[in-house]
């Protein structure tokens, strides 16, 4: 059963908090003046957030099933940038209004903590630096991985060693027990993810059945298990992290929604477009080739929505490969709810999968409208971007009882929902993936 | 957005945990309640200062609300006489109990300073509790 999002929300709020109360605990810390003890609660709050940050991006299916990873990964990218923020007020106020406290910056005569506290503080401006920039900074994306990893780690771990330095607040054992034990917590995480996980999956290895050229520089790419293991269950929607030539330890998997049906055990595939330092490559992966499979992951899909009266499709471009599994699973079942496909590409030699498409749509009863923003003169069909007009020529008017899946580019996406919401669709049946976040 | 909203909370309940561990109309430093009859030479004080910041004692200490407020030593000389002033600032075993464990270690290193620096130390100290005496040339 999946616990809500109120109660999650709940749970990390109280995280929040949670440090600042230990704080409360005992003695309470002797009063230096509102800037001394605002900017002190200020650091302590920081490195909390932080500490959560290592559980947020952990992959734990449960607490993030309720959002959806891209969501997630949202959520991690604003909080980590506020704290960082906030780490940097701490240290401007204590400037500004204590400095003799504060000390010489020079490592040479500054205490280990204070120079441990600077260092933390570099180290989380790296961190949010290089990854809101990672593309115009021209860093390559696994490379990225590593980097995010291990500056993560070091921040967290310095702030800690200046926090029990200088921490005027953690006096008593007992509260630098439960400081410790948080930082424990959150270090655990990541051997949990960087080493524990990995390890249980080296010994599940999957092997490479198929790789196929699509439209529209596309690949299908089938695997399968190399082992008594089988393929796990999955819901139409769902993605996994694929690790193609290197280890599971090395930090190499890539996110991408599982196109086929779950309707069909035995094997996988993935629907993969030409777009960046990996996918590019695709197409050089042979059959035979050992692959890593890591999930699934995800609730996006139509199986969180059985009782539909039936669905509308959006997606942009690769953004067609969780639906594809969808469209594929109601095949499957031999669905006749009323469904429609609303599919954006450049042109009409582009479209993915658009036989397949077509075949599935006449048995299903799905009306598919391409809609093209790069045809050329002889194209008679939806020209541009799937907007409200587009939308409104071939929707019914009563749209009650309906659900909708988005997918594609960020863009496509927001368009879909202003588009849906003109036509008086409620945005709590509108269910979005957004691909491309890093 | 959750995120934001976390983050203006997170100020805010700072916010209030600085209200309440400082309520308005209480000051961090009040001023000396006992005043102290104390012969001390201007010189010898001035010296005491200078030992004052060049040890930047200001990292655990603050007087008049300048430096650390962790450890404010505005009327440390009301409460201690000149022997327990020197015994705490060099971690001597007579206030090992006194002192946690970290505070003992870091104080133990200033046993290395000179005898004179360490009294200069000390007659600082106690002119922060007398602001008013009017300060005499003499024996200290």
């Amino acid at each position: 059963m999946l616990r809500s999002r109120k109660f999650w929300l709940a749970l990390y709020l109280g995280a929040i908090v949670l440090p600042l109360l230990v704080l409360l605990v005992e003695e309470r810390p002797r009063p230096g003046g509102f800037w001394w003890d605002f900017s002190l609660a200020l650091g302590y709050s920081a490195l909390a957030m932080m500490g959560i940050q290592f559980a947020l991006t952990a992959r734990f299916k449960v607490p993030t099933a309720p959002f959806g990873i891209d969501l997630i990964y949202y959520f991690h990218r604003y909080l980590a940038t506020i704290a960082t923020l906030l780490v940097v007020a701490h240290a401007l106020i204590l400037l500004w209004r204590h400095p003799a406290a504060v000390g010489s910056v020079d490592p040479r005569s500054a205490p280990a903590h204070m120079s441990l506290g600077w260092l933390a503080l570099l180290a989380f401006l790296a961190l949010v630096a290089s990854s809101l920039w990672r593309k115009q900074l021209g860093i390559e994306y696994d490379r990225w991985r590593r980097l995010h990893v291990a500056l993560a780690v070091l921040g967290l771990v310095f702030a800690v060693v200046h926090v029990l330095g200088a921490g005027s607040y953690l006096e008593s054992p007992l509260k630098r027990g439960l400081w410790l034990s948080l930082v424990v917590f959150w270090l655990g995480l990541t051997v949990y993810v960087r080493v524990l996980r990995p390890a249980w999956l080296a010994r599940r290895p999957w092997v490479v059945t198929g790789i196929r050229k699509e439209r529209g520089r596309s690949w299908t790419l089938t695997v399968k298990p190399d082992g008594p293991h089988r393929v796990f269950d999955y819901h139409p929607g769902a993605f996994a992290w694929l690790t193609l030539r290197a280890s599971p330890w090395a930090m190499r998997e890539h996110p991408f929604s599982i196109a086929s049906s779950p309707m069909r055990p035995g094997s996988l595939e993935f629907t993969i477009k030409e777009l960046g330092d990996f996918t590019n490559r695709i197409g050089e992966i042979k059959p035979g080739e050992r692959a890593w499979v890591d999930g699934p992951y995800g609730s996006f899909g139509i199986d969180r929505f059985p009782n539909a009266r039936g669905y509308i499709f959006v997606a942009g471009g690769v953004g067609i490969a969780p639906l594809m599994s969808m469209l594929r699973a109601l095949d499957d079942r031999g669905d006749h709810r009323p469904k429609w496909l609303f599919y954006g590409n450049s042109d009409y030699e582009r479209i993915v999968l658009r036989e397949e498409i077509d075949a599935i749509a006449a048995r299903i009863g799905m009306k598919v409208v391409h809609v093209l923003c790069e045809a050329g003169p002889d194209w008679r069909g939806e020209r541009g971007y799937v907007d409200a007009e587009v939308m409104r020529r071939h929707l019914p008017a009563d749209l009650d009882g309906l659900d909708c899946f988005v997918c594609g580019p960020e863009p496509m996406i927001r368009l879909a929902e202003r588009s849906l919401g003109q036509l008086g669709m409620p945005l709590a049946r509108v269910h979005s993936e957004i691909f491309d976040i890093a | 957005m959750i995120a934001m909203f976390t983050g203006a909370a997170v100020v805010v309940l700072s916010a209030v945990f600085g209200l309440l561990q400082n309520p308005p109309g209480t000051a961090p430093a009040p001023a000396a309640l006992v005043p102290v009859e104390m012969v001390l030479d201007p010189r010898v004080v001035a010296r005491g200062r200078q030992v004052f910041e060049a040890q930047n004692c200001m990292r655990c200490h603050s007087v008049a609300g300048e430096g650390n407020p962790r450890s404010p030593l505005d009327h440390a000389a009301a409460e201690l006489d000149g022997a327990q002033l020197l015994a705490f600032t060099v971690g001597a075993e007579s206030v090992a109990n006194e002192l946690a464990a970290r505070t003992l270690a870091a104080k133990r290193a200033y046993q290395q300073l000179p005898a004179e620096d360490l009294d200069a130390l000390v007659a600082y100290l106690q002119s922060l509790a007398a602001p008013r005496a009017a300060p005499r040339v003499g024996p200290p």
